[in-house]
Parts: structure tokens; sequence; C-alpha cells
């Protein structure tokens, strides 16, 4: 019987000291880790749009310069003209998510609302191949999204070189990664534009 | 005093070679292969793998006189488990950048068999003293052998090494080497040459 | 003249024999097999599952394979021939290397995975990348096993495998049409001349436009069909000596005409190959391409009659190798067909070589179940 109430005893104590040791660190490092989590995120949406950011704050820019407007379809993220939220939307970003060659695939594509054509493109989160599909990461891919129009298909040729106007050359190797992105900026992007319109109509 | 002092500096060298943890004992080798494709990686890796053994083996060895049997594993695991997410919380909060790349493998500490290997085997039956170099020990033999592995993986896989190029631009990066298969390889290799060099004991 | 190279040679075994150079008596061993067959049989291992004098067998691959080696220059041109003497070189040196550290003769298997392995590359591949391929795939296909006959992997399609997965750019990407006429016997290399344009078109940049691609890669990105009759002689882009159908046929046939390779593999492979296609192309036509072309494009003739006929790595039981062809067929029909990749073979081989001892094991314990009480 004592025994027992030993082994009791001391497994609890273990796992109070435990529990709140946890807590405590966790109530230190919660903050930083939300904010770095949000920084991650609000600076691939400034760098869509193209804004220019203190990379120190880029709170502060966010702030300013986003309005978050959530829709039934998602939330997308506007910018107005001089930062006024009754003057016209200069430009629109929205998150497209999908499944990569090894796990998620996240991505923000910035629009010109103009002319609906591609602004930047960030890739947001991948665990595609390091050195293969990872490389969709890299500026010189990515450039070439700019000025493509989303509402019609981009093609991302994996054959040959791109020479249709709304086509993108894929990585060399990584076929399947290429594929997988054309998929989901043209399959998932439809409900943001069609939110898109109703903003504008409304 | 003398003998002393060269009983400890045993404890604290023999993880490196003779009783080498991944090269000898074969023992987590799951961690080995997942993040040491990087040399970052694997550094931030062992010292975080070297602060939970050295103070799990200091606490469980603290302890030692308290714990039933019956329950060690378990209180084991509750410290193991508390010092893993403390390594975790504080890379997330500081490093972002690492803790993306080797995250889901840091929560997989605790499930790392040298630590509770050395709880059990040493820090169970020892005074503080020696339970902290023993742990030490094997930790140091831990991070010498993912540094051996990504010493040669990183510079293969991406022509970096810490992240600054040292192969020229006419290196063509091995994919194989940055994914865990080539760790497999490289570790391979490794066992094989320090097996020739210093045979098992029949 | 046959007199003077046995004198020779006599002369070289006793001068070894007391001199510090003793290690690279395997290398004496391997000339004089060479030039006279061996009087004597190798004592290594498969051999003993096969009956066959291992000496005879490789000149007789070697022989096997001249005609797609020959294919390989005429379209593509002589930098074929310093792929396959880059692969000879480096192979043999390893080989050479671990007959004399284990003390053991150099064992023949070395000379058909040399052959071999640089058939299933693309004709521009870097010379280099042939040298660390054949390198990676004769070491840790084979030697770290214990040398031929212990391998579990077909080591010519390890090293392949290495390069895959190493640099798919290369692997996938660049392929060159074949040339015409005369082709390659009067030019050195292709049009996308040179592995030194490649190294650096595969290095960082997106963007690198693909020659030529193959008809497997064609047909997954846009459901082209080559002509069956160009795939048929080999005027399509590919690999060095798998692209011309007709003379991986005749090598073939004279492998099992010769009984050095076993005709249940090939025909199983190939039989349920078709079967399968064609089943599958009933289904779903998008996906799975034709059985016509699907049967002469890729490296499945090649695997069928080359890669999976590997007597070490594959079973050696006759129903065993009746159940590794046909789940061979089956897996690369499937891998073509539902996965991002464009050829299977390679896969479908080294993924069966990892069952060929369990299905042996399998067989023999249903054949001989009263025995085995």
């Amino acid at each position: 019987m004592k025994e027992r109430l030993m082994i009791a005893a001391v497994l609890l104590l273990v796992s109070i000291a435990s529990a709140l040791s946890l807590a405590a660190i966790n109530n230190v490092s919660f903050p930083v880790i939300q904010r770095n989590q949000e920084r991650q995120f609000k600076v691939a949406l400034l760098k869509a749009l193209e804004i220019p950011f203190d990379s120190e704050m880029p709170e502060k820019a966010y702030n300013i310069q986003i309005e978050e407007k959530s829709t039934e379809e998602g939330t997308l993220y506007l910018t107005h003209e001089d930062n006024q939220k009754d003057l016209p939307v200069t430009g629109v970003a929205f998150m497209l998510k999908g499944a990569g060659f090894w796990g998620p695939l996240s991505l923000i594509v910035g629009l010109d609302p103009a002319d609906m054509s591609i602004r930047g493109l960030e890739i947001f989160e991948q665990e595609e191949t390091p050195g293969l599909g990872a490389r969709i990461e890299e500026k010189a891919f990515r450039d070439q999204f700019k000025g493509k129009q989303i509402e019609k298909k981009i093609i991302v040729q994996i054959k040959g070189a791109a020479t249709g106007p709304n086509d993108v050359s894929a990585i060399t190797g990584a076929t399947i990664t290429s594929k997988t992105l054309e998929k989901i900026i043209n399959e998932t992007s439809r409900p943001y534009i069609e939110a898109m319109r109703s903003l504008n109509n409304g | 005093m003398a003998e002393a002092t060269e009983k400890g500096f045993r404890l604290l060298t023999r993880g490196l070679i003779k009783d080498n943890p991944t090269f000898r004992m074969v023992l987590g080798i799951c961690s080995t292969l997942a993040v040491s494709n990087r040399m970052t990686n694997s550094l931030a890796m062992s010292l975080g793998t070297t602060f939970v053994i050295v103070s799990s083996s200091l606490s469980v060895s603290l302890l030692r006189n308290y714990i039933p049997k019956r329950v060690r594993m378990a209180v084991y695991t509750v410290i193991i488990a508390t010092f893993v997410v403390c390594v975790d919380l504080y890379l997330k909060a500081f490093y972002p950048l690492i803790s993306k790349q080797i995250g889901p493998y840091v929560g997989l500490i605790i499930t790392n068999c040298i630590i509770m290997g050395r709880c059990e085997s040493f820090a169970s039956g020892n005074k503080p003293g020696p339970s902290i170099l023993d742990g030490l020990g094997v930790g140091m033999g831990y991070s010498f052998s993912l540094i051996l592995i990504s010493a040669i993986r990183e510079p293969l896989g991406f022509g970096t090494m810490m992240g600054y190029q040292v192969l020229g631009s006419w290196w063509t990066p091995w994919i194989l080497m940055v994914m865990p298969p080539g760790a497999f390889l490289v570790l391979g290799l490794y066992i094989w040459v320090l097996r020739t060099i210093y045979p098992e004991k029949k | 003249m046959k007199g003077l190279i046995r004198k020779s040679l006599d002369l070289c075994y006793g001068w070894l024999e007391k001199s510090p150079l003793k290690p690279l008596k395997p290398l004496l061993n391997a000339a004089d097999g060479f030039f006279f067959r061996g009087a004597e049989v190798t004592e290594a291992a498969p051999h003993l599952r096969d009956g066959i004098n291992l000496k005879r067998m490789f000149i007789f691959v070697v022989f096997a394979a001249m005609p797609s080696a020959l294919a390989g220059i005429y379209l593509f041109g002589w930098r074929a021939l310093w792929v396959i003497l880059i692969s000879y070189v480096v192979g043999l040196g390893l080989e050479v290397v671990f007959a004399a550290v284990r003390k053991e003769e150099i064992s023949e298997g070395a000379f058909v995975t040399c052959i071999l392995f640089p058939l299933t590359l693309p004709p521009n591949i870097p010379l280099w990348m042939v040298g660390v391929g054949i390198f990676m795939g004769i070491l840790f296909g084979k030697e770290v096993f214990g040398g031929t006959g212990h391998n579990i992997f077909n080591p010519a399609l390890v090293s392949r495998i290495f390069l895959y997965i190493c640099f798919p750019a290369v692997m996938t990407g660049n392929w060159i049409r074949p040339m015409e006429g005369w082709g390659g016997f009067i030019k050195y290399s292709g049009d996308l001349l040179s592995g030194e344009t490649l190294i650096s078109a595969s290095l960082p940049q997106a963007g690198d436009a693909v020659t030529a691609a193959t008809p497997l890669t064609d047909f997954k990105a846009t459901g082209e069909l080559a002509p069956l009759w160009d795939l048929f002689w080999g005027n399509v882009s590919g690999s060095l000596g798998e692209t011309s159908a007709i003379l991986i046929l005749l090598g073939g046939l004279f492998l099992i005409i010769t009984r050095i390779a076993d005709w249940r593999i090939p025909l199983s492979y190939i039989g349920s190959f078709v079967i399968f296609a064609f089943i599958f192309h009933g289904i779903n036509p998008e996906k799975f391409a034709p059985v016509g072309f699907q049967l002469l494009s890729g490296g499945l003739l090649f695997g069928a009659f080359f890669m999976a006929t590997d007597p070490v790595s594959g079973p050696f039981t006759k129903g065993g190798r009746w159940f590794f062809g046909i789940i061979c067929g089956l897996l690369t029909v499937l891998i073509r067909g539902v996965s991002g990749y464009a050829e299977g073979v390679m896969f479908a081989i080294l993924f069966m070589n990892i069952f060929s001892s369990l299905i042996d094991e399998l067989v023999l314990s249903y054949r001989y179940k009263e025995f085995r009480r």
C-alpha cells in the first residue's frame, strides 16, 4: 500500500513540476512565437503585393497598407490608393493551398485588380525536395509569373521553351512540383476571383 | 584525485569514437538521417540533443533514489519530454528559420534512444557529477557524428558549408545527398571505416 | 602468337609471385581469362546457381549488347564511345582495387555491368557523371555486399538510379534527337553538344529548354504518340542503347539461344506487361498509352532482356522467375501510368530484386513441402 502511494506521489510530483515549468516557459515564448509566425505571413503578403517595408518591423507597413476582408470564399487582402479605405483598390492578394510532392504547398498571389494580372507570387509553405522542387522558391522562377493573366489558364511548360503569353518554364527535373503549382494556381484561385468581382460590384 | 580526473575524462571521451552512439551503437538514427543535410541544422540538433541528454541525466541522477523502479520509464519520459519541449519552444522563438527546417525532428528527440539509454543505464545508478560527464560525452559523440555526416552531405548536396558557397558554380549538386537516403550511404561508409580501424572485440 | 601470349603470361605469373606487386595478381588473372577464357572455372556464387561458366557468360553478354552500343554511336555520335570507355575504366578500376584488397579474383560481372550501364544513359550526359555513377553503383550496389554473387541489386541499375536521383535535370530533361543518314559514325556528338554546356544548364536557372523529350515523356506531357516504325528502328530520342527495339531483340535472342539468359524472365515480363498495358489502356487511355507504343518505347525491352535476367540479383527457381517477370510487368505499367515518372522499368526491376530471395524461398518450400517438415 505504502509503495503504491509512493509511486503515485512521485509521478504526480514529477508531472506537476514538468507542467509548471513548461507553462512558465510557454508564457514567455508564446507571444514571440506567434509574432514570428504572423510576421512570416505578413512579409510574404507584402512581397507578393510589391509593397516596400522595413524588414525589422514589417508589421508597421502591413497595418497601414493592408486591409483584411473576409468573404464567403476566404480572406482577401486589399491595398488602397493612398492607403485610404474609401479610395479604389490597387492590389489584392490571397493565399492558395494544395498538396505538394512531399507535403502541403501554399502560396500567396498578389494581383493588380485593374487588368487581373499577377503582381507577385510568394511561396509561403513548402516541403518539396531541396535543390529540386524547393527551387520554386527562387526568385527567377517566381518572377516569371509576373504579368500573367490569372483569369486565363497559366501553363507551366515542362516541355520546350515557354512561348505562349501565359506560359512559364518549369524547373528542370522537377516536373511534378512544377505541375502541382500550375494546378493549384489554376484550380483554387477561381473563388477568390469571384469574390473580387462581387467586391468591385458591391 | 588524479584517478578521479582520469575517470571523468574517460567518461567524457569514450562517446566520441569508442562508444559513439551513432557509429558504434547505431542509435538515434532517425534524427541523424533527417537533419544532417546541412551543417547549421546538425549543429542546432546537436546542441539541442546534448542539452536534453545532460539535463535529463542530471535530473534522473538527482532523483534516482526517489524514483520507484516500477514507473521509472514513465518518469524518465516525462523528464525528457519536458526538456525537449523547452528546446523546441526556444528554437521556435529565437531561431524560427532553423526551427522551420528541423521542426518535427526536435519533437522527436523524445524518442531518441540515446537519451533513454543514458538515463536507464548510467544516470539511474550514478552520482550527478559522473552522470553529467557521461551525458556530455555521449552528447558530444552524437554531435560529432552529425557534424561528420553533414560535412560530407552539405558540400555534395548543396555545394555549401554552413550556408557559404564552398564549391564553385561548376559544381552540380547531388540531390541524393540532400535526401535521407544520402545519409544512409554516408553513415554506412563511416561505420565501415570505423569498424575497420577499431574492430569489435569478440 | 597464342603461344607467345601464353608464355609471357606464365612469365608474369612467376615474376609476380616473388615481387611486392603480388596484390595485382587478379589483374593478370583477368587478362588470362580474357585471352584464354580461363583454364579454371570461377568458384564464386552465381555460377553455382546457374550452372554456366562465368567467363563465357560475361563475354557473351557483352557481345549481345554490342548491336545496341553500335546503335548508340550511330544515332548519337562517337561521344557514346567515350561514355562506354569511362564506364569501363572507372568500373574495372574499382573492381581491381577491391579484388586486390580482398585477395580475390576480379569478377567478370563487372565487365557486364560496365557495358549495360552506359547504354541506359542519356547520350549527352557529362562524362564525369558516368564515372561517378558507375563508381557509386559498383561500390554500393555490389562491393558493400561482398562482391559479385552476393549483391541484392543489379549494380548497373543501382548506378543508374543513383544518377537519376542525384541529377534529375540531366537524367530526365536534356535529350537529343538522333542523327540522320550516316549520322553518328562521322560526327562526335549531337546538336546539344558536350557535357560542359550541360553542367551549367543543370545549375539553378529557371526555364531551361528541353531539346527533345523522349517518347514516354512526350506522352506524359502532351499525350502525343511517336510513330511505331521510328520506335522499332530506334529513330527517336532516348538513352544510348535503348532506342532501337530491333537491335535489343537481336541481342536478347542471342542471349536466350546461347542460354546465357533464361527465357522465362523476358517472356513473363514482356507478356505480363503487354496484358496489363492492354487492360489499363482500355480503362484509362489518357494515362496509359497504347500497348504497341509502350512496348517499343523506353527501357522496357532492354530491361527485360539485359537487366531483369541478371542471374545474381534475380530469382533462380523456374517458378520464381515467372513470378518475378509478371510482377515486374505489372509494376512497370503502373509506374508509367500513375506515378509522376515517365519510365518505370528501372524501379520495377530494382524493387523486385529485393524480393528475389524471398520468392525463391517460397517456391522451394512449396515444391519441397514434404521434405521440409
